[in-house]
């Protein structure tokens, strides 16, 4: 029982940070109909961000974060009205095939840079660790304090998306671009400010994870953007909640089959990712939609 | 000087001219029906009017401030205001949502703002939701402002377009084919408050219509439309007689 309450622990802080990435993944998927395969690296941003923000002005966790989420935001609205923007009124694949290339540059620009290279660095610890033992589980101020964050920004961006009026725009725009222009909305700013938002949850994702796993380099928005990506699937691509259900499950999937075997936790992603797919193509919370003929 | 002028205003789709030398020019407060046999290019037209195409030809004007390549929600915003002919309401969305995005121009907060709850924030928001029933009612979908937009029986729903249309905040109403699919009651109903809100807001409305009755009753001038061409233009005394309408409906007598 201790041990299950241990790794589910673990698990829910890795699916918290698996579902803040997601959400980018599912919000872009949503409003533009793009998998935007450069999302992972907004992460490898952000935490380079934070990193540099620690080291080189020798900011605190908080502004390093607020910093971080900014600039990545605003790294995700340049790349969208740079690389996709031009591409909307032409076949999807051209924009996916250029997302591709955006992710290429991602990786490989800072990894040509002198002072970012190819070599992993250390993430500095920005909030003291304290530990704790609760109930026979051993957990710490760290871990804790990224999993409410995390929990903080999904309610936020939930609050956002159902209370607000860029929200209902944002709605109103995945829904139907022309009707929505027509309506007066600006469909150019609000793509915009969903590309800041899920860059900069993005970018928190990214800098919670360097949080508890301390090394980051530029490849390290592979891996997790393609797991993140997984749970967006998982979850239902294009639905918000279901990223944030999908996000977790893979988390706490991930690290009980860890516990079995490691090499197990590495692949768990993909096998969900087949069954969900076999079983339930549109994802949990997606709806199948049958195509009109 | 007319409120809304188009002057000779053409579109080409590849070999189509699916329509030329379109003339409008719309007075304050007036009602013009476009009627024409279906492909005419009325709808296309309502498209150019509303910014969704860019003429190929001629020029609009609103005020006297050409329109021509701006983008649709700029239309929205200098007041033209449109509905569909085959629905489209933000479906996933509820009645009071579909409204509250249409009221874009009132609401001006920042998302920082958002985020932080700020008194103008919250201020913004109650005024939008207020603005929101207050239309909602006129249109009698109060009751509904819960329900998912796809929710709402047929007639609502062409009702909502309308209350989204109107919380715009437009000058000018383009209503297509407003009654399309409706039962005699709702017809009524629908005539009766098209000339509501026509009174209330100080509208001017331009509508497609292929129900006579309706077109003959509401109209103040008719414009009729073939393969994309004007062919009449009138009062609807003067287009209920007219031989080349009359042609464009039934076809020519056969001679014998």
């Amino acid at each position: 029982m201790e041990t299950f309450l241990q790794l589910l622990i673990y698990g829910l802080q890795l699916g918290s940070i698996y579902a803040l990435i997601a959400l980018g993944y599912t919000m872009v998927y949503g409003i533009i109909g793009l998998i935007n395969f450069a999302h992972g690296d907004f992460l490898m941003v952000g935490a380079f961000v934070a990193l540099f923000a620690v080291t080189l002005f020798g900011l605190g966790f908080v502004p390093a974060l607020l910093i971080s989420m900014i600039i990545t935001g605003l790294l995700g609205v340049s790349i969208e009205r740079i690389a996709y923007k031009p591409l909307r009124k032409r076949p999807r694949l051209s924009a996916l095939i250029t997302a591709i290339g955006v992710s290429i540059v991602l990786e490989n620009f800072p990894r040509a840079l002198p002072f970012i290279g190819p070599a992993p660095r250390p993430f500095p610890q920005m909030i003291p660790m304290v530990k704790f033992n609760v109930l026979g589980v051993s957990t710490n101020s760290v871990q804790l304090i990224m999993i409410a964050l995390s929990v903080l920004l999904m309610v936020m961006l939930q609050i956002i998306v159902t209370k607000t009026q860029i929200g209902r725009k944002m709605r109103a725009v995945s829904l139907d671009k022309d009707a929505a222009s027509l309506m007066g909305i600006n469909v150019n700013s609000v793509i915009s400010v969903t590309f800041f938002i899920g860059a900069s949850l993005a970018a928190a994702g990214g800098i919670f994870y360097a949080s508890t796993y301390p090394m980051i380099d530029v490849y390290m928005g592979i891996v997790l953007g393609l797991k993140a990506f997984i749970a967006a699937v998982l979850g239902g691509i294009g639905n918000i909640p279901g990223a944030m259900v999908g996000g977790i499950i893979m988390g706490i999937a991930e690290i009980f089959a860890t516990s079995i075997n490691s090499d197990l936790g590495y692949g768990i992603g993909f096998v969900i990712l087949i069954f969900i797919l076999l079983v339930r193509p549109a994802g949990i919370m997606g709806k199948f939609t049958i195509e009109k003929v | 000087m007319a409120l809304l002028d188009v002057a000779n205003v053409s579109i080409q789709f590849g070999g189509l001219k699916a329509v030329s030398d379109f003339n409008l020019a719309l007075e304050q407060g007036e009602l013009v029906a476009i009627i024409g046999p279906n492909g005419a290019g009325k709808t296309t037209a309502f498209n150019m009017i509303t910014g969704l195409y860019k003429p190929t030809t001629g020029d609009i004007r609103l005020n006297g401030e050409s329109l021509v390549g701006l983008r649709p929600n700029e239309f929205t915003a200098r007041g033209i205001a449109r509905t569909f002919q085959n629905i489209r309401l933000f479906n996933e969305m509820t009645v009071l949502d579909n409204l509250k995005a249409a009221l874009t121009l009132q609401a001006k907060y920042s998302l920082r703002e958002a985020l932080l709850r700020t008194r103008k924030f919250l201020k913004i928001e109650d005024e939008i939701e207020d603005r929101a029933i207050e239309i909602l009612k006129i249109l009698r979908l109060d009751a509904k402002i819960d329900i998912l937009a796809k929710n709402l029986p047929y007639g609502e729903q062409r009702r909502l377009e309308i209350a989204r249309a109107l919380a715009t905040n437009p000058r000018i109403l383009l209503l297509d084919e407003p009654v399309a699919g409706m039962n005699p009651n709702e017809i009524e109903e629908i005539i009766r408050l098209i000339a509501e809100i026509r009174e209330s807001f100080k509208l001017t409305i331009l509508l497609i219509e292929h129900h006579m009755n309706v077109v003959m009753t509401i109209a103040d001038r008719i414009k009729v439309l073939d393969f994309g061409q004007t062919i009449a233009e009138g009062a609807p005394d003067e287009i209920q007689n007219n031989p080349k309408v009359i042609e464009a409906y039934l076809g020519r007598r056969g001679r014998k």
